[in-house]
């Protein structure tokens, strides 16, 4: 078995279940007032069966990005990179392109935007947050230059009323996101290359007198990462009856960054695990359906989020400063 | 084949010829020519900046030589990576060990080649484990395989990077200041094991600063002073002054210099500056009690881990104590933070002055500046011209070997780096000191210069607490020397008693006659 997670890690891990488990508690409480106990229950029970279409997405994107934070590279861009995945989408469908071919172009401009990110990065040598913030612009606005251009007619929404379209998303969702955190999982477990992202991320000086080949360590990285998110994109899109590149997934990266922290990855790349970003992401949309009950103002729920994150993490670093302290003078 | 090649009248295994190296128009190695032999430990010295670091990594594919050829077992070779000089059996282990702390030992030795598989391609872990503690088991090194890399102990990290370059096959071993963190028992077993692993074929290119260690293990030593070789012969040809002069290219006489006279016990009882008692700090060291006198330099030996640096973070406000009392110039003394003891008059020099003391890319006079930062300003604003004078003087001072004060610090030689410390802190006047481990991987000559600073401190009435591994350093520069061992406070060695000998026997377990406690 290889080292998997690191103690920090474990313990954030540790955390956010119980973290979950509290939340699941709070959602229920809300549901309890003017039902019946058999009524709330089947209301939870509803959250719940709905809960893995619903994160879905965000889940996929997440795992991606975990694998180009291992590597001390990041990408902001991932909302935009949706946006043009909703793009192809609609360009496939008013051509009447068959919708295997529709999802398969998602999967690509995904695939291909996120893998250009990491050749940027690593062979060019600029900054992967300079890289990803120009393309957090960029692919948003090649989005809207695609739907205009191959979108006949195009109004700046475009609605898919055929049920086909949307069996991935709605359907499915549960199962490829299973399927998919499953093998990331695996992978993390049983190969090598995530424990060289991890090397990478770690220090790449190391990895560099051992021999390793940086950039394509690092491009493999993204190659993943983009991936998966182009899996969560697919889902996404298909999720939605209408498509509106120039609206969609906006602040979707910091929603997924902010995950990906929760669930003990190093933001500066080194440490992590998939299961922790797993429960990150759990952790956050349990939240934002605790809030939804709990609180009818839109704003407030966005700001009792925002601290709920800050507030897990805080907690977890006030409880063991004295251990980060040594850490750090060690 | 070269002309030491002809004369031995066998094959080099690596040779060099006319190989040299410039950076902007600076020449850091002048055109060298060189061969290593199987089965010898080549003794490679010089001071800072001489151009060691430049031919290992000439030699470790690091860096491109401008010109001259490498030859590999008599075949030319062309070493344009790290990569390309471990497939032809060249391993470097650098000063600064370069590893992924959160990763496993079994993982870091594994790093550059092909882990084991087993059903479905997929990573088998338990024989990767295998491997690695037969490996190590191999190398005479005892380590868990399946735990953090960042959790083992310097000479523990040493001995997992020489049992991996070993299982690469390596044909030639660079190792740089193997020994520059490790205290005299770790360093002494490491020394054995490189004699075994010599004796098994293996050419070692061995750099340090230890002069001791280069002449008992060197079959041969080469000197490189200025970015030139100047000198290539066998180590039983020399003696250590005589390696020193042809390193700096003049005698060097005071190594330990001493004008505190009379010393300190010879003058009644002088102020005690800082009073330690009972302090304990839980897993780090248990009822340390000490004194430092004005006029007094102490020592403090001990092996690494024995909880040396962390009693001095922790009298300088960096850990907090769980139980114990301390005094500073007769006031209780409990420090929150660096800022505190600074303003009480206590400095601290770090051990690691790379990750702790410098901004590597700070000039020179920022660095130098910023210790006295809150006496240069007025209004909050920084007067510039004051600065300059401050800083002007400072290089002087404390002989800073610079371009000037625009010059980036970490561009600066180890021993310049230390006396920008050394010069930042000593500008604040500071009454008491503690410096921990001030002269590591520096050379000979910036090591006598920093002795004799800290010699003058002491002369000027100020406490000194040195901290060293160094065990002719911490004898012959302290007045009394205690010693920790697993961190207590075990003895107090003064006048006869503190030797050497005894200091290490304290160190490791084995107390002496000496009495511990301040």
């Amino acid at each position: 078995m290889s080292l998997r997670m690191t103690a920090p890690v474990r313990r954030r891990m540790a955390w956010l279940v119980a973290g979950s488990i509290a939340l699941l508690a709070v959602i229920f409480a809300c549901l309890l007032p003017g039902d019946t106990l058999g009524g709330a229950v089947s209301r939870l029970g509803t959250v719940l069966r709905d809960t893995p279409r619903n994160m879905a997405p965000e889940m996929l994107a997440a795992i991606g990005l975990t694998a180009i934070i291992w590597t001390g590279a990041i990408d902001l861009s991932i909302g935009s990179v949706l946006a043009v995945c909703g793009a192809v989408f609609a360009m496939g469908y008013s051509h009447q392109a068959h919708p295997v071919l529709c999802f398969a172009f998602c999967l690509l401009a995904a695939g291909g935007l996120v893998a250009t990110n990491g050749l940027l990065v690593r062979w060019l040598g600029i900054p992967a947050l300079i890289v990803t913030l120009a393309g957090l612009a960029a692919y948003r606005g090649l989005a809207l230059v695609l739907v205009n251009v191959g979108v006949p007619g195009f109004d700046g929404n475009l609605t898919v009323p055929e049920e086909i379209y949307r069996v991935p998303g709605r359907d499915w969702a549960g199962w490829i996101l299973l399927c998919a955190v499953g093998v990331a999982i695996v992978f993390e477990w049983t190969c090598r290359r995530p424990r060289l992202w991890l090397a990478l991320g770690s220090s790449a000086s190391a990895c560099r007198l051992h021999g390793l080949d940086l950039p394509r360590l690092a491009i493999s990285a993204f190659l993943f990462g983009g991936l998966y998110l182009g899996l969560g994109g697919m889902l996404y899109v298909s999720n939605q009856q209408t498509i509106d590149p120039a609206r969609m997934a906006l602040g979707f990266e910091l929603s997924v960054i902010a995950a990906v922290v929760l669930g003990g990855t190093n933001i500066f790349g080194g440490e992590g695990s998939f299961l922790g970003t797993v429960l990150g992401v759990l952790f956050l949309y349990l939240a934002r359906q605790a809030l939804i009950y709990a609180l009818d103002d839109v704003h407030a729920r966005q700001a009792f989020e925002g601290a709920l994150i800050l507030g897990v993490i805080g907690f977890d670093c006030v409880l063991h400063r004295g251990e980060h302290r040594m850490e750090e003078l060690k | 084949m070269s002309i030491e090649s002809a004369e031995r009248g066998t094959e080099g295994l690596f040779e060099l010829s006319g190989v040299s190296r410039s950076f902007g128009g600076v020449v850091a190695l002048q055109p060298t020519t060189l061969s290593l032999f199987p089965g010898e430990i080549l003794g490679l010295v010089g001071e800072n900046g001489a151009g060691k670091s430049t031919l290992i990594r000439l030699i470790s594919g690091v860096l491109r030589p401008d010109s001259g050829e490498m030859s590999w077992r008599g075949r030319p070779v062309v070493l344009d990576s790290p990569r390309s000089a471990i497939d032809l059996g060249i391993a470097t282990i650098h000063q600064e060990l370069e590893y992924c702390g959160h990763l496993s030992v079994a993982e870091n030795m594994m790093l550059g080649e092909r882990w084991p598989r087993g059903w479905g391609g997929w990573v088998d872990w338990s024989a990767m484990h295998s491997l690695a503690r037969s490996r190590l088991e191999r190398a005479g090194c005892d380590v868990a395989v399946d735990i953090e890399f960042a959790r083992l102990t310097a000479v523990e990290k040493q001995l997992v990077a020489i049992a991996t370059s070993l299982s690469r096959d390596a044909g030639l071993l660079i190792l740089d200041e193997p020994t520059a963190s490790l205290a005299a028992p770790d360093a002494r077993r490491l020394i054995e094991h490189l004699k075994t692993i010599r004796d098994s074929g293996v050419a070692i290119l061995y750099v340090s600063h230890r002069l001791d260690e280069v002449l008992e293990l060197s079959t041969r030593v080469a000197v490189l002073r200025d970015g030139k070789l100047v000198h290539v012969g066998d180590a039983d040809e020399l003696d250590g002054s005589e390696l020193v002069e042809k390193m700096v290219g003049r005698p060097l006489q005071q190594v330990f210099p001493r004008t505190r006279i009379p010393s300190v016990s010879e003058r009644g009882d002088p102020e005690v500056l800082l009073r330690v008692e009972g302090l304990t700090c839980e897993g780090m060291f248990e009822g340390v009690s000490l004194e430092v006198r004005s006029g007094e330099v102490v020592g403090l030996a001990g092996l690494v881990g024995a909880g040396r640096s962390e009693l001095a973070r922790a009298i300088y406000g960096l850990y907090p104590a769980d139980s114990g009392s301390m005094q500073l110039l007769g006031h209780p003394w409990n420090p929150r933070s660096a800022w505190d003891a600074l303003q009480a008059g206590l400095v601290y020099l770090p051990e690691e002055r790379k990750r702790h003391g410098l901004v590597a890319e700070h000039d020179l006079a920022s660095t130098l500046s910023i210790g006295i930062r809150d006496q240069l300003t007025r209004w909050g604003m920084v007067r510039s011209s004051h600065e300059r004078d401050r800083v002007s003087g400072m290089i002087s001072d404390y002989d800073i070997r610079c371009s000037g004060p625009n010059q980036a610090v970490g561009t600066l030689s180890g021993g310049n780096q230390q006396k920008v410390l050394l010069a930042r802190w000593l500008e604040r006047d500071p009454e008491v000191l503690v410096l921990d481990e001030p002269t590591r991987g520096v050379d000979v000559g910036a090591k006598a210069e920093i002795h004799s600073v800290v010699d003058r401190l002491a002369a000027a009435g100020h406490g000194v607490l040195l901290i060293s591994s160094d065990l002719p350093e911490v004898v012959g520069m302290s007045d009394r020397v205690l010693v920790m061992n697993r961190g207590r406070l075990v003895a107090e060695l003064s006048g006869d008693s503190q030797t050497q000998r005894e200091v290490l026997q304290a160190a490791a377990g084995l107390v002496p006659g000496g009495e511990a406690g301040g």
